[in-house]
């Protein structure tokens, strides 16, 4: 009876919060089904009085909007994909393995966190459009476009993400050195530790890793526009700007392509929440 | 050692060629609104295509806020467009670095130029012209002819001197029962790039200028000081108009919402409180210029540059003649429901039709714009702030005036 | 012969590690790396993002040390730091806590906490404009309720900053709940009953338990969110523009305006190496602080 309680507040308390962290995002889903003249009533109003799907359908059927979606689609799973293999593997050898310069390279690598990306765009854009033999290019990175208007070119600053190197460092050093230690008396070569013990343990903070490469290669904006000129390589973000106007948008559509757009991150986060589970680290530790 | 070589890499990218194939000419517009690509995808490209088969036209359309950006890095990378799109504002700059070519041999070659009259010279960079322009936009004052007749006020007879400004915005300001102003009867701007434009048509009026010819700062004047504490005493003192930005619900501009009586609105506003406050914009009424010295109103356009680095200048004309005639620049206006630079334009529906667009190309007469001057961004960064101070009241006006000045001087 | 055996493991063991992080190394190295030292070099130069740079040797450096602008954003941009990371560890972690449970339907709550997060700025934006608006912002509403004044949130340089800086807990709090649940589904169920059995309390559990197993994950939360915060742009950006008054002017937004607006490149970098070295000397004493416990080999 008292445990049925005290479900039952946390619940109001859990769904107190959820209305506060979604409210933006309930009233944008409320706008999109609103009609033009009572999207910005004075004094404003959650609820739509009439509904209308208009605005959804003329989201939809912005040229090249399917394409847009699937691109955006292949370039979040390309990185994700790239970060849970090469992340983890780096994450593991950072946290549970000895060897020289290990200080010295993590060090490398957390640098290029430090320098506000405004100022390294150039120069990333030059090597990208220079990469040889690629895209029509020479050795040298001449003559073509290189790695521009490509997947390849478009998922450069998301995957191999240090972030996801440092998040999967501070995960697995989280846990007992016994652990490891028990597997390496037993002659388990590294790999097979990493394998078995490890990755299964893992999978809370893999998880996690996903859903954040997921959500910043979706949101991505700059980086696109600045490296496809094809229209056939845009992604979803550059598609909505066409209900952007100079000073202001077509606030309707604008409302439904984006509410449309964060479904696939919403999918994936519930897809991948699950795995927040206790993992099966129980007996043989302290 | 390092630093030689990645400068030479730079270098080298920059003047690295790069071709698209023979004969395709790259533009690029500023501005992703659908009806403006469609108007260009769909009609202009295929009829100058058909016109020409030889030359291919590959446009792209970048988000005024990232032009900057996507400008630099493909300039940067060798790939720049070959004509491109830009604010009157960024001539200066672009001409300055040789970025944009200047086209006085070529102006000739576009339809009937003399059509586009005195809009021409926003493009002229020391004596040389470096742009076309193809549309525009306007700070007009818009007020509510119901509050107007609420308060005893003529709707037909909008105030026309400084003083009769000051009277009617006091007249139409209402307080609630909180004692708290309910409606300010003016809305002036207060802070950013709108308080420097607002300001500055003051200033104009005034008989005043921001720049001498060599580009020393001369707003500091008499003139400028007049100006800018009669925008403070209207602010401060009479408190008749808001001393910080109101902001409306989304895109509700404060005339719709009923919270100002007359505000200064861009062209672009009037089509947006059409669509979503309709009701409301029925009783928004647009009027010319106040005068002092004389009228004066900011107005600004954006317009093509021809790139420097341009592989096939005689294709890139030939597209560029094409892209400001009469009928391409007709097309751009109407999908972006703009000002158009071409006095022939005046004619067409979209502003025959519709007298507030009307009153925008009456006051164009009166149109001063941005000063040609290659810091002219930073320039008006620093103007901005220490307006702002002024205005805000923790800088006395004439101190802020000179700061600015000063601060100005030491840019060049 | 135990001791060559152990040798070569040990070195079978460098070899692995080596092939673990050779991708991630060699694919930074290169994408990463590299533009950074090609902009440290810029830094010294009067790059402009169009003509070729010309050398000018500290001139950068010494103009922005000499500006009381430059050091007056960068205050402003500490103040903020020192506002949002305290509060966002302490609310994400709770958050965290809450949904850190097997209540049927928790998923859709963390959903919830995490739409922030994916919720583009500019429906964002609007929303928080209108919950500040001084007229008809919600929050005044509320506070009209208590016969309190009209508060200028956006428009008053006095509380510019703040609230902003509330808006930008409230966006990142969602993303730090996810690094913290996952930091708990880490730690065993098996200390907690142990501890109960041994009588100690929820809260003595927490302290004594929960957050020094967390330590690795408060590392990771503070560095990041150090680096996140020092390089604050897109949120003053969409809401106030650096305003009122240069009150809300980050680091940040002075770099974006010099690379992209003013066309000063080279500027811009040298402000960026300035930022860039502050947030790696913090970063590292952060790191090295903590490094007893957290270096479990």
């Amino acid at each position: 009876m008292r445990r049925r309680k005290r479900i039952a507040m946390k619940i109001i308390l859990l769904s107190i919060i959820a209305l506060i962290m979604s409210f933006p995002f309930l009233w944008m889903t409320f706008s999109s089904l609103k009609p033009n003249s009572e999207l910005f009533s004075i004094p404003p109003s959650v609820f739509p009085e009439n509904i209308t799907s208009q605005h959804y359908s003329d989201a939809i059927n912005t040229p090249g909007f399917m394409r847009y979606f699937l691109n955006s689609i292949t370039v979040a799973l390309i990185s994700v994909s790239v970060n849970l293999v090469f992340c983890s593997l780096a994450g593991y050898a950072f946290a549970r393995m000895q060897f020289p310069f290990k200080n010295l390279c993590f060090i490398i690598l957390l640098s290029t966190m430090m320098i506000p990306v405004q100022v390294t765009l150039i120069p990333t854009f030059i090597l990208v459009k220079s990469f040889p033999l690629v895209g029509g290019n020479d050795i040298f990175g001449n003559g073509g476009t290189g790695l521009l208007n490509s997947y390849a070119g478009l998922v450069i600053p998301h995957i191999m993400s240090v972030f996801g190197v440092f998040i999967m460092r501070q995960f697995y050093s989280q846990f007992p050195k016994e652990l490891s230690e028990a597997a390496r008396i037993d002659g388990a070569s590294e790999v097979r530790i990493f394998i078995s013990v490890f990755l299964p343990l893992g999978k809370p903070a893999l998880s996690t890793l996903a859903i954040f490469t997921f959500t910043q290669t979706w949101d991505d904006f700059l980086w696109p526009l600045i490296i496809t000129s094809d229209n056939s390589m845009r992604t979803l973000q550059l598609g909505l700007e066409v209900f952007k106007t100079r000073y202001s948008a077509d606030w309707g559509p604008l409302m439904a392509g984006t509410a449309i757009s964060i479904v696939p991150v919403l999918i994936i986060f519930i897809f991948a929440q699950k795995h927040f589970t206790q993992t099966a680290l129980t007996s043989g530790i302290k | 050692m390092i630093k030689k070589q990645l400068l030479v890499l730079l270098v080298l990218s920059t003047f690295s060629l790069f071709c698209l194939g023979s004969g395709t000419v790259k533009i690029w517009f500023a501005g992703t609104n659908k009806p403006l690509i469609e108007e260009v995808e769909n009609v202009l490209i295929p009829e100058f295509e058909k016109e020409n088969p030889g030359i291919k036209v590959k446009a792209e359309f970048i988000p005024w806020g990232e032009l900057s950006t996507k400008l630099t890095t493909s300039f940067a990378g060798g790939i720049g467009p070959d004509i491109f799109m830009h604010g009157q504002a960024a001539i200066a700059g672009f001409a300055e670095k040789e970025i944009i070519a200047a086209i006085d041999d070529y102006i000739y070659g576009i339809e009937d130029f003399a059509d586009f009259g005195s809009t021409l010279d926003a493009g002229v960079y020391r004596g040389k012209s470096y742009f076309i322009p193809v549309f525009g936009s306007g700070r007009l004052i818009a007020y509510r002819t119901d509050f107007f007749q609420n308060a005893g006020l003529n709707p037909e007879e909008p105030p026309i001197t400084w003083e009769q400004l000051r009277n009617y915005a006091i007249s139409l300001t209402k307080k609630g029962n909180n004692g708290r102003v309910s409606t300010f009867g003016l809305n002036l701007p207060v802070e950013g790039v709108d308080l420097q434009q607002s300001w500055t048509a003051f200033l104009i009026q005034n008989g005043g200028g921001l720049f001498d010819e060599n580009l020393n700062p001369i707003f500091n004047s008499s003139e400028g000081l007049e100006a800018l504490n009669y925008y403070i005493q209207l602010v401060q003192k009479d408190k008749v108009s808001p001393d910080y930005t109101l902001q409306g619900m989304g895109n509700v501009h404060p005339l719709a919402a009923g919270t100002v009586a007359m505000s200064y609105i861009v062209l672009e506003d009037l089509a947006q409180m059409k669509m979503y406050s309709p009701k409301e914009t029925e009783k928004i009424k647009v009027m010319l210029p106040t005068v002092r010295e004389e009228r004066a109103s900011f107005y600004s356009f954006a317009g093509f540059m021809v790139s420097n680095s341009t592989r096939n200048k005689e294709d890139t004309i030939k597209v560029l003649n094409h892209f400001t005639s009469k009928k391409s620049i007709t097309g751009i206006n109407r999908a972006l429901n703009s000002l158009p630079p071409r006095q022939s334009c005046v004619e067409a529906d979209f502003i025959s039709g519709n007298p507030d667009i009307g009153m925008f190309v009456k006051g164009s007469k009166y149109a001063f714009g941005n000063p040609n001057m290659p810091n002219w961004v930073q320039a008006r960064d620093i103007l901005v702030k220490y307006l702002e101070r002024a205005v805000k009241g923790v800088m006395g006006s004439q101190d802020a005036l000179d700061s600015a000045a000063k601060e100005i001087s030491a840019l060049k | 012969m135990r001791k060559i055996m152990k040798f070569t493991v040990k070195k079978k063991m460098v070899l692995t590690a080596y092939l673990f992080i050779l991708p991630v190394l060699a694919f930074n190295l290169l994408f990463r790396v590299a533009p950074i030292f090609m902009s440290l070099n810029l830094s010294f130069t009067d790059y402009d993002g169009f003509t070729s740079p010309n050398f000018v040797g500290f001139e950068n450096y010494l103009n922005l040390f000499s500006q009381s602008e430059f050091w007056q954003s960068m205050l402003r941009t500490f103040q903020f730091a020192f506002e949002v990371i305290p509060l966002n560890m302490i609310i994400s972690l709770f958050l965290a806590l809450i949904v850190n449970d097997k209540i049927k339907g928790m998923g859709f709550f963390r959903a919830a906490f995490y739409l922030p997060v994916i919720t583009p700025m500019v429906a964002v934006s609007i929303i928080w404009m209108w919950i500040y608006d001084p007229q008809a912002g919600i929050l005044n509403y509320f506070l009209s309720l208590f016969s309190i004044p009209p508060v200028r949130f956006l428009q008053d340089p006095s509380n510019a900053m703040h609230s902003v800086a509330i808006m930008r807990i409230w966006r990142g709090v969602g993303w730090n709940m996810i690094i913290y649940l996952a930091g708990l589904q880490g730690i065993s169920q098996n200390l907690y009953e142990a501890a109960s059995i041994d009588g100690a309390n929820k809260f003595r559990q927490f302290f004594k338990i929960t957050m020094p197993l967390l330590k690795p994950v408060h590392v990771y939360v503070v560095t990041v969110a150090i680096i996140s915060t020092l390089q604050t742009f897109t949120e003053m950006y969409v809401m106030t523009s650096g305003g009122p008054l240069e009150s809300t002017t980050t680091i940040g937004v002075l770099i974006y305006r010099a690379a992209f607006d003013y066309m000063k490149m080279g500027y811009a970098s040298a402000m960026s190496f300035v930022l860039g070295i502050i947030i790696m000397l913090l970063s590292l004493f952060n790191l090295l602080i903590n490094k007893k416990g957290d270096d479990m080999n």
